[in-house]
């Protein structure tokens, strides 16, 4: 017999809110978070947009400066979600110990990318110590000038367990800690891990999380070296994301920690623990295809989706509305869109199709547990955020446009898709006790 | 009722070679691997000493570069050519048909790429001004910034794993890990709950990582974790002996073909060993230490042998996490006292680390490998390097020389930096050839 799987608590820093409550207003309000760029060390502003979270004082996880000094931007976003999520699931404070030997963690996380400042001051020594006439850098002289200059727990904010590891001690949980990376996906494959782990009966209770960061020039470079983001200053920001368009230029490139409280059913209701929604099936797949391109028919979200829904037509759920991947690259809307129609028609349903990354830019690993967030509160309020800037959608499903939706919603879904190849799903339905 | 778990097919690339022969060739013998460092200029670096994969000589396939538009293409790093690598060889081994493998499931415990200190150089450093600040508007306009972009990109951790999906059209569920030390164990460990569970009849699990590149080598060096390698490389890394002083950098991958036990029957295959148990957990006790009781090594200990149903009696041999530093030595004794009991003082324990370094995530995959081996030609590899044994590191540790031994089942202890503590147990496979 296989456990039922509830969810007991939420928590979120995000773009457009730094709690579980403001995020969810924000995206029912359609509230963009996406700010033109402004560089790291100076008032300069760069020529794109990136989704920030805004007023965000590392001081509320309420760790002393010089712990928060060793952590990266992703490990102190993640421990006041976690803090938050904590709380709604009475895991804070007077915990009993037996509880927290059986509770674990799995984090998706992307690559935790330097700032320019970390190396400001190794570069400008190493420039001083170059003999005349040479003015390039190499390996020699960056690390005779690095062993000096850079912050010596430095490695500690760029490791991607610490994330979990920092969560782990500030809960004092003791269970299995995992940390996942798969791309912007990677919350998806946590939730899915976190499921097993409770399912094989190693935990009564997990908090399955995604977090990333990637606001800052290096890592956003990338991006428009490649094509993926929106480039420009003068366009209302606001408007310049739009997954499902035909004139989608890109991605912003945002930031966000968003945490779920996984618990097997029977242990949340013994401790009274209040019941959120509970996860009906989850499913992963694989392209098999590019790296960094998608396969074309979204093969692997196709899967991942049929996996989720499970091949037994008696017990089909029907997702009522689902929350999509689309992110404003064409090539992965497309494969996003091309997969959606794919299943939904292999099992006769048209459900509702909203994108809020529309509003809340790209959020990388951290992108589907906001997604899932959004889809817990959608099923408790009866109600369907909406998807902003689409103009000329590429596909003729039942967008929710411009401004929410209520309806009745039993049953969610909530699809990640993205580089790797990598694709998940997740259905949650309400919880009948 | 729970599937068994065969071990099918091998492959490895590390610094004691790339083949599973000569591997065990250097193991046996008590070769060291540890050498200085050969890859690039390492004068400027405080630490000039590591473990360097040197005989790897990909064939035309891995060596092709990654194209990611028509104008923009790169090779792959290292560690995802490793990786590549060792797939190929434990498939060849294994003598699986490829058509097989789409319901595969690929988990990898891997890290993220080699940074190039010389490429962030080229960058940043023509953008810094007098005050300390960057020109951050012109890093966009650079003419290092596409050769950065798609280097940073190949760098993400899913790199190699989704690249194996790709090779071998594995549309299955398709993760990477990076729990640190501990995560192609963990990796190993999720991939055989698959199978046991019945997700997947066969998976691909291992990892990858290099971390001797001058960024690694000066993180690590800055956390004064590392053995300064004053004298003879070759004794550098000398876990549980009183004259250690940190651990060595190395490099490597491993993968091992995962087959359910009747399915492997079936074809013939060669089982080299059947994984019979694994337990997970974490410290919640501080980033940079182990718990000085090591309850959470201990708890992932207990796990496993529970998970097995076996006693600590019918260990035959421990392949100890044995990184060269005093707390890991100490504190691992010690966890093996307890987890161990009146038969710890009995079982030998050894380190290959002393040889093969600290590959950190791949170093689980390196370890169980060897221990498989071990089990198969029936003698335990050495601690090399032990010379004057730590007074508080009181066990059988196979010092300087294999030794032959009679034995059924071996253990694999693997601990991360942050405190995820993981355990694999492997039985001798029962039919050998």
């Amino acid at each position: 017999m296989k456990k039922r799987i509830v969810i007991t608590g939420l928590g979120a820093v995000t773009p457009v809110g730094n709690d579980v409550e403001s995020f969810w207003r924000s995206l029912v309000e359609a509230r963009s978070g996406v700010s033109v760029m402004q560089a790291e060390t100076s008032d300069d502003l760069l020529p794109t947009y990136v989704a920030k979270v805004k007023e965000f004082d590392p001081g509320r996880i309420g760790l002393p400066s010089r712990k928060l000094k060793m952590m990266g931007r992703p490990a102190q976003l993640m421990l006041a979600a976690a803090a938050e999520a904590g709380r709604m699931a009475g895991l804070d404070g007077n915990t009993n110990e037996s509880l927290l030997e059986r509770c674990g963690i799995v984090v998706g996380v992307g690559m935790l990318n330097a700032d320019i400042s970390e190396f400001v001051r190794t570069l400008k020594s190493a420039q001083n110590s170059l003999p005349n006439g040479s003015d390039q850098i190499d390996v020699e002289y960056f690390s005779r000038a690095a062993a000096t200059e850079m912050f010596p727990l430095w490695l500690l904010r760029h490791i991607p367990n610490m994330v979990a590891a920092h969560t782990g001690i500030m809960l004092k949980i003791r269970g299995v800690s995992n940390t996942v990376m798969n791309g912007c996906a990677s919350a998806a494959f946590a939730i899915g891990e976190s499921i097993r782990v409770i399912e094989r009966g190693e935990a009564d209770v997990m908090l399955a999380a995604g977090v990333d960061s990637r606001v800052n020039s290096m890592s956003v470079l990338r991006y428009i070296k490649l094509g993926w983001q929106v480039e420009g200053t003068d366009d209302d920001p606001a408007t310049v994301c739009k997954p499902f368009d035909r004139n989608a230029a890109g991605f912003v490139s945002g930031e966000a920690a968003g945490v779920l409280v996984l618990e097997e059913y029977r242990h949340a209701v013994e401790r009274g623990a209040t019941i959120l929604a509970e996860i009906s099936g989850c499913g992963a797949g694989n392209d098999a295809y590019d790296v960094f391109h998608p396969h074309p028919q979204g093969r692997g979200l196709s899967k991942a989706i049929s996996n989720c829904l499970g091949r037994d037509d008696q017990n089909i759920q029907i997702p009522e509305a689902v929350f999509a991947s689309a992110n404003g690259i064409q090539e992965y809307d497309a494969a996003t869109a091309q997969a959606l129609k794919v299943s939904f028609n292999a099992y006769g349903i048209t459900p509702t199709v909203t994108a809020t990354r529309s509003l809340l830019g790209h959020t990388h690993a951290a992108s589907f547990a906001l997604d899932a967030i959004a889809a817990v509160k959608a099923l408790n309020d009866n109600i369907v955020p909406p998807t902003i800037n689409l103009e000329n959608p590429i596909d003729d499903f039942d967008f929710v446009l411009d401004k929410p939706r209520a309806r009745p919603i039993p049953a969610a879904m909530v699809t990640g898709y993205g580089i790797g190849g990598h694709a998940g799903a997740l259905l949650i339905q309400g919880c009948e006790k | 009722m729970k599937k068994r778990v065969a071990v099918t097919g091998i492959g490895i690339v590390s610094p004691l070679g790339c083949s599973v022969d000569t591997f065990w060739q250097a193991l046996s013998n008590g070769v060291s691997g540890v050498r200085s460092i050969s890859q690039y200029n390492a004068r400027g670096l405080p630490v000039r000493i590591a473990a360097e994969v040197t005989n790897f000589s990909p064939n035309g396939h891995f060596g092709k570069p990654y194209a990611f538009s028509s104008s923009l293409s790169m090779g792959f790093d290292r560690r995802t050519k490793f990786a590549l690598a060792a797939t190929e060889q434990a498939l060849k081994d294994s003598k699986l048909n490829k058509d097989l493998l789409a319901d595969a499931n690929v988990y990898l415990g891997a890290g993220e790429g080699p940074n190039r200190v010389e490429l962030i150089s080229m960058l940043l450093a023509p953008l810094l001004k007098e005050d300390g600040t960057c020109d951050e508007p012109r890093l966009f306009t650079s003419p290092a910034a596409e050769e950065f972009a798609l280097h940073d990109l190949l760098m993400e951790a899913t790199v190699p794993a989704s690249l194996i999906a790709k090779n071998y059209g594995i549309c299955g569920e398709v993760m990477t890990s990076l729990s640190a030390c501990a995560a192609s164990s963990q990796a190993i460990g999720e991939a055989m709950r698959r199978i046991q569970n019945e997700e997947c009849p066969i998976a691909l699990a291992g990892g990858t990582h290099t971390m001797t590149a001058a960024l690694d080598v000066i993180g690590f060096a800055l956390l004064s974790a590392l053995s300064p390698g004053n004298g003879d490389p070759k004794t550098a890394s000398r876990p549980f002996d009183r004259n250690r002083d940190g651990f060595v950098l190395g490099e490597g991958a491993g993968m091992l073909i995962l087959e359910e036990f009747e399915h492997a029957k079936k074809r013939g295959a060669r089982i080299y060993a059947e994984l019979i148990g694994y337990g997970a957990s974490s410290d919640a006790y501080r980033v940079t230490d182990m718990h000085p009781d090591a309850l959470g090594a201990v708890s992932a200990i207990d796990a496993a042998l529970n998970d097995a149903a076996i006693d600590p009696k019918d260990i035959g041999y421990v392949n100890a996490h044995g990184t060269s530093t005093l707390e890991n030595d100490r504190s691992e004794t010690k966890a093996l006292h307890t987890a161990l009991g009146k038969y710890a003082p009995m079982i030998p324990v050894s380190s290959i680390k002393s040889m093969t370094g600290h590959a950190v995530a791949a170093a689980g995959v390196i370890e169980i490998i060897a221990s498989i081996l071990a089990l198969n030609e029936q003698v335990l590899p050495p601690t090399i390097n032990l010379e004057t044994p730590d007074p508080e590191c009181d066990l059988d540790y196979v010092p300087n020389k294999a030794r032959a031994t009679h034995f059924d089942v071996a253990m694999s202890n693997s601990f991360g930096f942050g405190g995820q503590n993981v355990a694999l147990l492997v039985r001798k496979g029962e039919l050998n050839g």
